[in-house]
């Protein structure tokens, strides 16, 4: 059965001032216009963004040379992230997103010409959709650890050598338009501020690297990024 | 008398109000155009692409500037067309298929339109077809691609392709970015142009208008 949460922006923790660091501009320091535009726009979004996340558990069949099958179905994460979820006896799989109000939002803004708006939102939209994913990590090993089990870190499609394509298969195991999330024919997801990834879950399961530590992306502006919600173990 | 050392001021600390203000007063003493947006605006939009680079300006501080230099250069081209000049140059540009990543694209239409070029933005998620279609529509200059993603990145191969077909690769100039790519993929594509930020982006697209 799966299992909706809808979070409200306060409690993702995100540090609006600290925004900057995470989004490749360290150094930036708003002020005069631009700080005020900026904290208009972080008042807009508090109106409009409904970020949730959705999530199954379900149980797994099996690992196997890069694969992973779960709830009949076959994911191609690549040997690494398979080989850390060896153990596994479940898979939490989920989606989250910052929400449709906040899509249309930004498409206003990128229609009304106010560029520099517009990318305040989109940077805000990144950080948003990125906590969604840390929330919905931490409420599914906190559930999982009330009832005595240990999960893996997240690990998403598109991440290391894990296909984006491979989100079909994601959505295959949740409900249609999960918190109102769809595919496009190649596999991304609308609203464009959504993740999607998995987390492994059993007793003897260990936490491995992820995300920045097992990622091969040189040019990331994220490598120079120290933050709790991006850890690197 | 026009404060036009104030008009470069305007440009480079993003102050539209200034920009337009000073512009008007420069038009009404019959200063010529080309010499405001050349002598003045230009370098006050090279000044901040500087400080960039040097990590003394940030992404927002581009945008004010080019939206300073857009609302000037918006007030003076109905007289640069009077003059027969013409734009910068007419750009169509899109995140290719498949992909959705858009925050570095638009910044790139941003940059490019604050700089005199008239930019056509197919959003995301755009087909070979429509990038060929909007070029012959707009009678564009230069299409600009961008993606993120490694798989979709080898989809402006196809594009460039496209673009062959029509019959159109000799009159429209191709320039790429996105995160994943380099110089050396571009190459390799048969694009004609790489830049790994929306300031450089500009620059490169006045080389290629210029060859
Ligand atoms: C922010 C971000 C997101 C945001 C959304 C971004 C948006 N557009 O709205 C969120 C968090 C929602 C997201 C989600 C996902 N993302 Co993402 N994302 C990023 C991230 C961290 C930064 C991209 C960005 O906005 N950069 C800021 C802008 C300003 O920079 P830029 O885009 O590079 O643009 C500059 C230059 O490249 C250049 N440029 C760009 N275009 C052009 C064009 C031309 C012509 C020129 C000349 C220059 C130029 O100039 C720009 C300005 O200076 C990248 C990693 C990275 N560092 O790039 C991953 C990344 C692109 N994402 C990735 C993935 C996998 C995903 C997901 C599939 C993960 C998941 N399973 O949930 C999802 C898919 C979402 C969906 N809707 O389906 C991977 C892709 C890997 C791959 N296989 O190719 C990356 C590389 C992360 C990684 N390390 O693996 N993402």
């Amino acid at each position: 059965m799966s299992v909706t949460v809808n979070i409200p922006l306060d409690s993702l923790g995100i540090k609006w001032e600290r925004l900057w660091e995470e989004t490749g501009n360290g150094g930036y320091v708003p002020e005069g216009e631009l700080l005020a535009s900026y904290n208009d726009v972080i008042r807009e979004i508090k109106k409009v963004c409904r970020p949730a996340f959705c999530y199954e558990i379900i149980e797994c069949e099996g690992v196997c040379d890069g694969k992973l099958t779960v709830g009949g179905i076959t994911l191609n994460p690549g040997k690494r992230i398979a080989g850390y979820l060896e153990k596994a006896e479940k898979i939490a799989v989920y989606v989250g997103t910052a929400g449709t109000g906040f899509e249309d939002y930004c498409r206003e803004l990128n229609r009304s010409g106010d560029v520099i708006r517009a990318f305040f939102a989109d940077t805000a939209g990144s950080v948003i959709a990125e906590a969604v994913s840390s929330h919905a990590f931490r409420h599914i090993s906190d559930k999982e650890q009330e009832s005595g089990d240990r999960t893996s870190f997240p690990y998403s499609p598109g991440h290391c050598e894990w296909p984006v394509s491979d989100q079909k298969f994601i959505f295959a195991l949740l409900p249609d338009t999960p918190c109102g999330i769809r595919l496009t024919d190649s596999g991304l997801m609308i609203p464009v501020k959504s993740v999607s990834g998995i987390v492994g879950i059993g007793k003897n399961i260990e936490r491995k690297p992820f995300g920045c530590a097992i990622c091969t992306f040189e040019g990331c502006y994220k490598k120079h990024v120290k933050d709790e919600r991006h850890p690197v173990d | 008398m026009a404060n036009l050392e104030g008009l470069y001021e305007a440009i480079l600390n993003g102050k539209l109000e200034q920009a337009v203000e000073v512009t008007n007063a420069a038009i009404a003493e019959g200063i010529d155009p080309q010499t405001i947006i050349n002598g003045y605006m230009v370098k006050g939009m090279e000044e901040i692409g500087a400080r960039f680079e040097a990590g003394k300006a940030f992404v927002p501080n581009l945008l004010m500037s080019a939206r300073a230099m857009k609302g000037a250069l918006d007030i003076l081209k109905p007289l640069l067309k009077a003059e027969n000049a013409t734009s910068a140059g007419t750009i169509v540009i899109g995140t290719v298929k498949g992909d959705l990543h858009d925050i570095g694209k638009n910044l790139v239409a941003s940059m490019l339109e604050g700089c005199g070029f008239e930019v056509i933005n197919l959003g995301v998620d755009v087909s070979g077809e429509k990038f060929v279609e909007a070029a012959k529509e707009h009678n564009a200059d230069i299409i600009c691609m961008s993606a993120l993603l490694t798989t979709t990145m080898n989809y402006m191969k196809e594009v460039v392709s496209a673009v062959e077909a029509a019959g159109i690769r000799d009159k429209v100039k191709i320039m790429v970015g996105g995160a994943p790519l380099n110089n050396d993929f571009a190459m390799a594509i048969g694009a004609d142009g790489y830049s790994s930020n929306a300031n450089d982006a500009v620059a490169m697209a006045r080389r290629l208008l210029s060859a």
